[in-house]
């Protein structure tokens, strides 16, 4: 039985082959355009998808090819191919080149830096390679998360245990840089449906839960109480009512957090938003617009979660930025065109789709740091409240700084103590700067689930986590 | 890379019992810009070979079926042969009840390609952004992303299975703004079709230019529970409970809650009507076959307010014993007979035109979102509100609904212009 699903693809691009040849076409295209850099991507994998009613193996779409970006001064052109034969992607090069002499070229515009001299090559470390597993033992230990969920309750009519992993493998050319990074992310998932009552009415409910990490197959061992709880938590509010309209002091989980977390300040401090005149952010810069007990963080250097890498697609090395420091948003979080533009400082946040569709300025690990408070203190302080976790999307208005999380589950807190009434689902709404300046106190855990993606508005999806400590804070719920 | 070169290493390789193969050819234009400078000009050319090889066996006495699938892209076409030998291995892993796929079958043909998009995107796209501007008049356009797309199926089965059809798509994203500074708003919008006339930017951007004016200023909806009228994108994933709850698929899981012959809801003041058809020409959602090879067929999923028929693909057609319909469609839902001021007029009621996101749970029917663009109406008086949220269920949130007489067209919906729902929770106002 073949053991990976990399040993009869096609073989991943050749740096060796390619750096040369992506350095002198850059070269040439610098004959021509003040900036020229090459992008060579190959993302694939394998989801290997156990269900109820359905069992599954299929690789992940793959997406391998080329970009070549020209900075005319004034535009970024860019022309993409999905072959990385020599003559394809001379022709890309030239395509590229050409389009940017049909826009003109401004000589008098500022040159782009293209960042110090630096040749290097990185890659995941993984405990286990995941390639090294036989494709049989991921089958197995799909089909054991299936069957563990299936069989805690009489109630869940669908369970499915995934196993997925990608592999990006990335070449990065321009004039001072020759960047390779091989990025293996693995995550295993478990999802249930639950239902009572079907036929004309009825109920039915649905939660998914699961770790990824960048990491080989020791990413797809999860805590042993997940799949009980997920289990536990779906009958829970199966049927379960909404709660009354009201503001309310909460505790956000850290799962909760983090979508607030990447919503309020990754969103907000998008620095190509700023450009467009699209984000209220960059009139704050330097002033505070949240607790100062807050501190958040973009981190695409977080040792072995999913979200960060070791360049960007633009190759600008990863680095932490602090995004809000005690309260004070510090700094944006930038791609090479908004940093260029603005003068800001550039942060590895540059990031695509794929080879196929443009950067934009892209979140990573985005996170509340630590604080000094317990859960349970947090818990304590609340009169009538609610502990919020098990969130299912967000979306941000950085203009007006309007924010929508959304949640599977509210458990109500009275006198300090969860009452074991469960209201499903709930809806975040509110103000930003109110939301963050609010946080009265801030758990001293952390946790990344590594289960996110991220879309720039409603496209350009990203890989990305969020996460961070306990917050209890004050929200309008619904 | 062709598809009758996969085809070929497919069709020699021991052990597959049946195949799809696909190929999808995708040449996208892209046009970005800020403000009224151009940012960026992309182009792109790729092309996806997905093939899906079955397997037979049997475990004990009853008959199974294994499936993998692999996709080649680029120039990998040589990599088939090694490919489709490791998919019968991958195959012999799963197991699955067995289906038949796609035979021969007519296909139909359908307007869904433009000429001048496929054949001359950038003079498409200089017009567009030339309506565009126009349409926007005084209102600043802080950014605005242009793409024309040219897409090329072919589809090949086991079974005989042979279809192809071309098809182009536009995409036009946009944020006009209104106000500086700490009063700045901005209102966003996406125009998605398939030619330019649908597109039709400049009947859509004075609306938009109107909304992000009457956000400036905009105070929080009232708490409680109300009517609330839904248009615009709101529409665009109201109705997708019934439709995923209509699905052969939702049946075979179990968790369907529609029975045939049975009232979607518990009490209707306008009957629903809801139709799902993929054969509308120059509709988004139309396609004449899906990706399995199925020739698609509309579906009368609930007339006169009670269920009538499923969606089904071809794989849980024969699972259920059902005609197979294929996957995708514009969800089509009849009108009602009030006007739609009238909707409006009955206060006080909230109308929901745009939200945040807005996508009701497919399992649960559950909704919430955040309102971004919505009038209080009361008493003759019309005042927008933003911020706050409106939530509910699909399923008991359609009883005694009401919907406009008046129709409008989106991208993947064809209905009333107005949807009124009786007693939804709102959230705002302290």
């Amino acid at each position: 039985m073949p053991a990976s699903p990399n040993a009869i693809q096609p073989p991943l691009p050749d740096p060796d082959r390619l750096i040369p040849l992506l350095s002198d076409l850059v070269a040439r295209m610098e004959a021509d355009v003040p900036y020229a850099a090459a992008l060579v991507t190959d993302e694939r994998g394998e989801r290997v998808r156990m269900g109820t009613t359905r069992e599954q193996v299929e690789p992940v779409a793959p997406a391998r090819g080329a970009v070549f970006s020209v900075h005319t001064g004034r535009t970024v052109v860019e022309a993409a191919v999905d072959d990385l034969t020599e003559g394809a992607l001379t022709a890309a090069a030239d395509r590229a080149v050409a389009a940017a002499l049909d826009l003109g070229i401004d000589r008098r515009a500022r040159k782009v830096d293209p960042g110090p001299e630096m040749a290097a090559r990185f890659a995941t470390t993984e405990a286990t390679p995941y390639d090294a597993v036989a494709l049989a033992d991921k089958v197995d230990r799909a089909r054991s998360l299936r069957d563990r969920a299936a069989a805690l309750d009489g109630r869940v009519v669908n369970a499915i245990g995934l196993i997925g992993h990608t592999r990006s493998f990335e070449v990065f050319v321009n004039r001072a840089k020759r960047l390779v990074q091989d990025l293996k992310r693995t995550q295993a998932v478990v999802s249930v449906t639950c239902a009572v009552g079907t036929d004309g009415g009825g109920q039915s409910a649905a939660l998914t839960d699961g770790r990824g990490r960048r990491a080989g197959w020791e990413a797809v061992d999860l805590p042993d109480d997940l799949v009980p709880r997920l289990v536990a938590d779906c009958t829970r509010i199966l049927g379960a009512p909404r709660l009354t309209p009201g503001y309310y002091d909460c505790v956000f989980s850290p799962e909760f957090a983090g979508i607030f977390a990447h919503e309020a300040f990754g969103h907000g401090t998008e620095a190509d938003m700023f450009l467009k005149d699209r984000s209220r952010g960059q009139d704050y810069l330097g002033q505070p617009v949240a607790a100062p007990i807050v501190n958040m963080y973009d981190a695409p250097d977080l040792a072995g979660e999913a979200g960060g890498y070791f360049f960007d697609h633009e190759g600008q090395i990863a680095a932490t930025t602090q995004i809000i420091e005690k309260g004070i948003l510090v700094r944006a979080i930038t791609d090479l065109a908004s940093a260029h533009a603005l003068g800001l400082p550039r942060t590895a946040n540059g990031r695509r789709e794929s080879f196929a569709r443009k950067a934009y300025t892209r979140m990573s690990n985005t996170f509340f740091g630590p604080g000094d408070a317990d859960v349970s203190e947090m818990l304590a302080t609340i009169r009538h409240g609610f502990y919020l976790e098990r969130p299912s999307n967000g979306m941000e208005d950085p203009k007006s700084w309007g924010i929508q999380l959304e949640g599977h589950m509210a458990s109500e807190v009275v006198d300090g103590k969860l009452t074991g009434r469960v209201f499903s689902p709930v809806i975040v709404t509110g103000y930003v700067p109110e939301l963050l300046q609010s946080i009265t106190m801030v758990g001293r855990d952390r946790e990344i689930t590594g289960l996110g993606m991220c879309g720039k508005g409603y496209k350009e999806w990203v890989k990305v986590t969020d996460g961070g400590p306990h917050l209890r804070l004050k929200a309008r719920l619904a | 890379m062709t598809i009758e070169a996969v085809v070929r290493a497919v069709t020699r390789c021991p052990g597959v019992a049946a195949w799809v193969v696909r190929e999808r050819r995708l040449t996208s234009h892209q046009r970005y810009r800020i403000f009224q400078k151009r940012e960026a000009e992309r182009s792109a050319r790729t092309t996806t070979v997905e093939v899906t090889i079955h397997t037979e066996r049997r475990d004990g006495d009853r008959s199974v079926l294994g499936e993998a699938a692999f996709t080649l892209t680029g120039e990998a076409t040589g990599a088939a042969p090694a490919l489709a030998r490791r998919a019968v291995a991958q195959a012999a892993l799963v197991a699955n009840p067995p289906y038949v796929l796609p035979g021969p079958s007519h296909v139909p043909h359908m307007a869904l390609r433009d000429p001048a998009v496929a054949e001359r995107p950038l003079e498409v796209l200089d017009a567009l952004e030339a309506e565009l501007d126009g349409a926007a008049g005084d209102t600043p356009v802080g950014s605005s992303e242009f793409f024309a797309e040219s897409h090329e199926v072919r589809v090949r089965t086991s079974g005989g299975f042979e279809g192809a059809y071309a098809a182009t798509e536009l995409y036009v994203e946009f944020a006009l703004l209104a106000g500086n500074g700490a009063e700045g708003v901005e209102c966003h919008g996406i125009r998605r079709a398939r030619r330019p006339r649908e597109l039709d930017l400049s009947g859509a951007l004075p609306h938009h230019a109107r909304w992000a004016a009457d956000r400036r200023g905009a105070g929080l909806p009232p708490t409680g529970v109300m009517p609330v009228v839904f248009s615009e994108e709101a529409l665009d994933s109201l109705f997708a409970p019934f439709a995923a709850h209509g699905s052969a698929r939702a049946r075979y899981e179990g968790w369907s809650r529609l029975t045939e012959g049975k009232a979607v809801v518990a009490a209707a003041a306008d009957p629903l009507n809801l139709s799902i058809d993929p054969h509308l020409p120059w509709r988004l959602g139309s396609r004449p076959f899906d990706a399995e090879g199925q020739v698609t067929a509309p579906v009368a999923m609930i007339r006169d307010g009670r269920f009538e028929a499923r969606t089904a693909s071809k794989r849980y057609a024969d699972y259920l014993g059902l005609v197979p319909t294929g996957g995708g469609g514009t969800l089509v839902v009849g009108p009602g007979a009030t006007p739609m001021g009238d909707l409006l007029s009955d206060g006080p009621v909230l109308h929901a035109l745009r939200f945040s996101t807005f996508h009701p749970s497919a399992v649960t029917g559950a909704f919430s979102g955040e309102l971004r663009t919505a009038y209080l109406c009361e008493n003759g008086k019309v005042t927008p509100v933003s911020g706050g949220s409106v939530s509910g269920n699909v399923f008991e949130a359609f009883a005694n609904a009401r919907f406009s007489r008046e129709r409008t067209v989106r991208p993947e919906y064809d209905g009333p212009m107005g949807v009124r729902l009786e007693a939804v929770t709102v959230a705002g106002r302290p």
